[in-house]
């Protein structure tokens, strides 16, 4: 390349420009504006690196987004002439004691790069307005009044003529539980609009957890791992999915920790482990099965734990297939109080109640006898260990291995590291839910750790869910303001004694009180909506029309009657949550800082069948994404290192992680909780100068849209601007962090959980949050004998609903994988990208460069082959409901039969029609649609139907290359 | 040789292919013009064509001490930075336009093969390399130049390219083994890794071992005996350097990484490791045998109860531990701007 300039000026203005890439326009002025330019003087070449070493400030900050199980590292953000420069780990964690790793730096490729993500060509700096069509790729700027008044009004039209429940916010993984949420809440609280749970939306159920402990969230810190003997990489890729704390498995391998990798592909946390089994997709049940058999062949059950945390010794009434129930044998007994043979007395007993304790009891685990019920009637009880153990008869090594594919010695090998280890824990993961059948899976692997009572202790456990979040959210978002906060959660108070004096546990409350969401106008306590997001889609966005009873039957799904049967049996019944209730249409989504038209399998549907619906499409971003591209309005929302706030975690990481604002939101960009707050403003407004006063929700509450502002602010204590206010006062509320002020925190950038968080999202983990210790969940139960919430308050591998008798799931087994899609001969399995946080950085150029730039499918040799596919060609995939283009990455690793597409390109990604949601028709499990049930009954992020994608079935063919631009 | 040699220790046992180092380095010191297909630091998939793609069969280097020639890789060998068409997608009025790399023309990035590896089902096998300059005590790159603008720093031996003296000729490209060097086509000199000198003289370990999640990079100087890396290489001798047959005596070295049996026709476990350890002996030498039975031995010990201060040293249960001397926080060594810096900074009307 000939360069007219002169080579030294290049040198010299590279001094002055070292501060960022290429940066759009409007950043590049926005500096000079904000700072005057400055002119760095050139003396030699070393002065262009060093002048890229300098800043102007380092401001404590983090990424409030959903990564989830690597969620919240502290980052020092860089500022150089008003704009971030660049960033780097904190890396201040203290060491929690001499014997273990700490944590430190934490961080990952993604947020190390997220200060030239926020400057990137996708940033949006003012409100847009749809010209044309919708997805018309049309804009025009407007200013924030126009677009605040336009939603309003027709939020106005649409509340008062059609009712409170058309309005619907898609609270995708952008949400924080913290600042944002805060606002969102309040405005739900107020006008009983609904946002969708989207945890069993984006396929986190973890069903099978549900079913076995009452709840999901429990999780031990990362560094607990360091005290494990053997880790099972199981359903999970912690390497590629849990970056900033991988290192504590490694090092738990040098610590003389074994790893067994099992997974289809050997993926790259497999090349960590010391033995991989290769598994067929979707058949872990199986394998687990498989284990379970071995271990009690082996008499290597251990018996005093399962007697005491699990239901094994309970009996099952071989008549009804239902508990027997105290109030079955004794004319004054109770109906929640379960039975059991006592050996000590050689009689019928009552299993524990208030503790798990068993005193005097030695229940007997293989029980099989008549007892007489108190009419008199005989009958044959069986112990839950009896069923299962002739349950298990049928997984020995051979069996199991016809159906998962590894090999009877590798089944017995397995077992035999499980039993002869001290200490065994899986990692968290949310892969297993993703399969048709993953409840089974997870129940059945949650059996082979009761069994071996690896359960609630140091380095021993299933892992659930990852979730750990303050309490003070709620305590500031629900009452109508904080001076009336005591007299409104003192209208729980009797509640709460009762069920303690009941001998309740308060985990069991908590849990409860989250439920309430999900009931509007519950008649305890005014709060926000909340519904099923899976069942929102399916119903109301049309995803539920791919599945046909005809293609029900072809793809194996197992059902017993209409699909439609079980979703009429549940709503009347009210075991799920919908709302609007179907026939209402929906007529206005705010997608706040979500992106469903690239996250719902199945999405081409919502276009289709829920857009037409929807009056205002309004998408709260800092980016133009999937869902804004189809806006009606798009909201220019600040990203993270422009904000001032705080955000849920995980345990896996038990620091509240916190951000001051680094800069200014740029250009007119605002915070989520300015936007909320100031869309309540317009309303109150427009209501005014309309003469609108209010409206009633359909369950008779009270909605008051003229002093919708003032309510929601609190008479004004808390309006916009005052983001930094409300983050203290979530602060200063929540139980869980006492040692420090605000202002410290803020300072650095990180606490440590000092207690368990009595928040419905946090008090699964049952534990102790020691200051120089590792987290170890479920302590309360294993060690304190707290029950657990599930109906026989044990740990229940039998799941006594009338759903799981039907489908035959009263116990765990395995069920072949369906051909969802149709019967083709690929299974499209998937996972989270190591170059994205969902869709956040997959268009990124940074992350694309070293990565590939077009959306691809690892395929296998032998696939590739048989169809003439090359490593690189474009294929187009297709199954009964759709088809997309992709290009393929041909990889020894994959497990013929299996392809892999790791997740979250966006449509627009993608060539030609289609996506790789389109073969996606992620049919409803029945049993997901229970409730009326003491634990199988929706609540915060658990109990409601989840999506399937992992057992897709697809051919691929290879296509001509399209036509070049 | 310089009087002391700063060096770096990989363990590629602990590297997860994450990238973090890469953009790390990428965010602070290679995001000017004419840059942005350089990475000074690389993380690729072995075995695999490496950054830039063939570059074990480029040459360079020595050979009993002669130099070899070489090959001066291109661009699109290094992987062409693609530009995108967001604007369009995002705002051109266009429902049916879709993101496209250079237009549909991309080449192959530099970490076109992540994940592919070797081998054949189920005994496929794979390993992830970092690379950055190798800050060789014999470096080809500084023999080569006929301007001598590279520079091996007398107090720590960080091998520097001099950009005023440097005119672009790329010899360097050709002589370097292990293809290090970019050449900046808009400021026309070569550049690559400076061992993030600005911070190392602050006593700032680099930014890619300090950003590293997974802990796998030690820096310190060679000699200093109660240092990881002396220990490591020197005591333990389980850091091996990569193609030391290239004659350049490296200043980075690695501790080669173990993998999980292979599986015979019956998918039971053999005793033999899924990486074929002559595979591992051609990158890193003969002693990689020795190594790996060294490691699986001290974790053997250690299960049994035994101490063990390799074990404890590859743990480094202070994340600090592995920095040797440059432990302070980069946040406190910085200069803020206007202080104590050798380059003044003028605001906007003020300069002379």
């Amino acid at each position: 390349m000939s360069v007219n300039l002169d080579r030294r000026s290049f040198l010299k203005g590279a001094v002055a420009t070292a501060g960022g890439l290429a940066l759009p326009n409007f950043v590049v002025q926005a500096a000079e504006i904000a700072t005057g330019k400055t002119v760095p003087q050139y003396s030699t070449w070393k002065d262009i690196y060093r002048a890229q070493w300098t800043w102007d400030k380092v401001v404590r900050s983090t990424h409030h987004l959903n990564c989830w199980y690597q969620a919240h590292c502290s980052w020092d953000v860089y500022v150089k002439d008003g704009l971030v420069y660049r960033e780097e780990q904190a890396a201040e964690y203290e060491q929690v004691n001499p014997e273990l790793p700490d944590y430190n730096p934490r961080g990952c490729n993604k947020g190390g790069c997220f200060s030239q993500r926020m400057y990137d060509p996708t940033r949006i700096t003012h409100p847009l307005r749809r010209v044309g069509p919708r997805g018309g790729g049309k804009w025009e700027r407007v200013t924030w009044k126009e677009a605040l008044d336009e939603i309003a009004d027709t939020y106005l039209d649409v509340t008062v003529d059609e009712g409170t429940d058309r309005t619907i916010w898609d609270l995708g993984p952008g949400i924080d539980l913290g600042v944002s949420m805060a606002a969102q809440t309040r405005f739900s609280l107020l006008t009983q609009s609904v946002g969708l749970d989207m945890d069993g939306e984006i396929g986190d159920s973890r069903r099978g957890t549900l079913e076995t402990f009452g709840k999901i969230v429990f999780e031990r810190s990362a560094d607990d791992y360091f005290n494990s003997d053997l880790i099972l990489f199981w359903g999970g890729n912690p390497i590629y999915t849990q970056i900033p704390q991988a290192h504590f498995y490694i090092e738990a391998k040098y610590r003389g920790a074994k790893i067994i990798s099992i997974s289809p592909d050997y993926n790259p946390s497999a090349t960590k482990a010391d033995l991989w089994l290769s598994l067929k997709p979707g058949t872990d049940a199986a394998l687990a099965l498989g284990v379970a058999h071995l271990i009690i062949r082996d008499d290597k059950v251990n018996k005093a734990f399962v007697k005491e945390q699990t239901d094994l010794p309970l009996l099952i009434r071989s008549d009804t297939r239902m508990f027997l129930k105290q109030s079955d044998v004794q004319a004054d007994g109770q109906a929640n109080h379960f039975m059991l043979w006592d050996a000590n007395g050689n009689t019928l007993a009552a299993a524990p109640f208030r503790s798990l304790k068993l005193e005097e009891l030695d229940p007997e685990l293989d029980v099989r006898r008549t007892v007489r019920l108190k009419d008199g009637q005989e009958i044959e009880v069986r112990s839950v260990f009896s069923l299962l153990r002739d349950r298990l008869a049928e997984y020995t090594p051979e069996n199991a291995s016809q159906m998962c594919g590894v090999s009877p010695k590798m089944i017995e090998r397995l077992a035999k590291e499980i039993m002869r280890a001290k200490a065994v824990t899986s990692v968290a993961q949310t892969s297993m839910c993703k399969y048709f059948h993953g409840n089974l899976a997870e129940r059945s692997v949650a059996l082979i750790f009761s069994l071996t009572g690896n359960m609630g202790r140091k380095g021993a456990g299933f892992a659930g869910f990852p979730l750990l979040t303050m309490d003070g959210g709620d305590k500031f978002a629900l009452p109508p303001s904080l001076q009336e906060a005591p007299q409104f959660f003192a209208k729980l108070q009797p509640m709460i004694d009762q069920r303690l004096a009941n001998g309740d546990t308060h985990e069991m409350i908590v849990t409860d009180l989250g439920r309430l969401l999900y009931i509007p106008n519950n008649g305890v306590l005014r709060t926000p909506v909340w519904t099923s997001g899976t069942l929102f889609w399916s119903i109301h966005g049309g995803t539920g029309q791919l599945t046909s009873a005809e293609n029900a039957e072809k793809w194996g799904l197992g059902y017993k009657r209409p699909i439609e049967s079980y979703v009429d049996e549940s709503l009347s019944k009210h075991w799920q949550p919908l709302t609007p209730a179907p026939g209402r249409d929906p007529r206005i989504m705010i997608s706040m800082v979500s992106n469903p038209l690239r996250r719902a399998r199945g999405s081409e549907k919502l276009l289709e069948v829920l857009w037409p619906k929807l009056k205002k499409i309004v998408v709260m971003d800092w980016r133009i994404n999937s869902t804004a591209r189809h806006a009606d309005l798009v909201l220019p929302a600040a990203p993270w290192y422009e904000h001032t706030n705080l955000k849920w975690v995980t345990p896996l990481s038990p620091y509240l992680t916190t951000s001051d604002q680094a800069t200014p939101p740029l250009g007119e960009s605002k915070c989520d909780w300015d936007i909320i707050v100031l869309l309540a403003k317009h309303i109150q407004e427009r209501a005014l100068a309309r003469g609108i006063t209010g409206a009633k929700s359909p369950e008779g509450l009270d909605v008051k849209l003229n002093t919708l502002y003032d309510d929601l602010t609190m008479q004004g204590q808390f309006k916009e601007g005052d983001e930094d206010k409300v983050a203290k006062v979530i602060y200063d509320l929540s139980s869980s962090h006492k040692k420090m002020s605000w202002e410290e925190v803020k300072k650095k950038g990180f606490a440590r959980f000092e207690h368990l968080p009595e928040d419905p999202g946090s008090i699964g983990n049952m534990c102790d949050f020691p200051e120089h210790d590792t987290i170890v969940p479920l302590q309360y139960h294993v060690r304190d004998k707290v029950p657990y919430p599930t109906a026989s308050r044990r740990i229940q591998f039998y799941i006594d609903h009338p759903l799981y008798d039907e489908l035959d799931e009263l116990l765990p087994r395995f069920k072949a994988p369906p051909m969802m899609g149709g019967n083709y001969p690929l299974v499209m399995t998937g996972g989270k990208t190591r170059q994205s946080i969902h869709s956040t950085w997959r268009d990124s150029p940074l992350m694309m460069r070293l990565d590939r730039p077009e959306p691809y499918m690892l395929i296998s040799i032998t696939d590739a082959e048989k169809r003439g596919i090359n490593e690189g060609d474009m294929v187009r995939a297709f199954n009964d409901v759709g088809s997309f283009q992709c290009r393929v990455k041909v990889s020894p690793s994959m497990r013929p039969g299996q392809t892999l597409m790791y997740h979250a390109w966006e449509h627009y990604q993608f060539s030609g029609k289609g996506d790789m949601n389109s073969v996606s028709p992620t049919p409803l499990n029945p049993v997901e649609l229970s409730g009326g049930h003491p634990h199988l009954t929706a609540g915060i992020l658990q109990g409601m139907n989840s999506v399937f994608d992992r057992d897709t079935r697809i051919e691929i063919e290879r296509i001509e290359e399209r036509k070049q631009a | 040789m310089s009087k002391r040699q700063v060096a770096m220790v990989m363990d590629l046992n602990k590297c997860l292919g994450c990238q973090t180092c890469t953009i790390a380095c990428k965010t602070l010191w290679t995001k000017r013009e004419g840059m942005s297909h350089m990475y000074w630091n690389t993380v690729n998939t072995q075995p695999g064509t490496g950054t830039p793609h063939g570059y074990e069969s480029m040459g360079g280097g020595f050979k009993d001490g002669v130099p070899q020639r070489g090959h001066r890789p291109t661009v699109e060998e290094f992987g062409k930075a693609w530009d995108f068409n967001h604007d369009e997608v995002a705002f051109g009025g266009k429902p049916d336009a879709h993101l496209m790399a250079d237009g549909g023309r991309a080449g192959k990035g530099p970490n076109w093969d992540e994940d592919i590896g070797g081998g054949e089902y189920p005994n496929s096998y794979y390993f992830y390399l970092p690379r950055i300059c190798n800050h060789c005590t014999h470096p080809a790159c500084l023999e080569a130049c006929p301007r001598q603008a590279i520079e091996k720093r007398e107090e720590d031996g960080i091998v520097l390219i001099n950009h005023d003296k440097c005119r672009g000729h790329r010899f360097c490209q050709e002589a370097c083994p292990y293809k290090k060097i970019y050449y900046n086509e808009v400021e026309e000199v070569s550049q690559k890794c400076i061992f993030c000198f600005p911070r190392i003289d602050e006593g700032v370990t680099t930014a890619c071992s300090r950003q590293c999640p997974g802990r796998i990079r030690f820096v310190g100087y060679l000699d200093d005996q109660n240092g990881p890396i002396f220990k490591l290489v020197h005591k333990y001798k389980v850091a091996l350097p990569l193609h030391s047959e290239y004659g350049t005596r490296p200043n980075v070295f690695y501790v080669p990484p173990l993998s999980p049996p292979k599986l015979d026709e019956n998918g039971d476990a053999t005793g033999e490791s899924r990486i074929p350890v002559d595979y591992l002996i051609s990158l890193f030498g003969p002693r990689v045998p020795e190594v790996l039975k060294k490691i699986e031995d001290e974790r053997e010990r250690v299960r049994n109860g035994e101490t063990s201060e390799l074990m404890d040293l590859l743990i480094s249960r202070k994340w600090q531990d592995l920095f040797g001397p440059f432990t302070k926080h980069p946040r406190d060594a910085g200069r803020e701007m206007g202080q104590a810096s050798p380059v003044k900074f003028y605001k906007k009307g003020e300069r002379p």
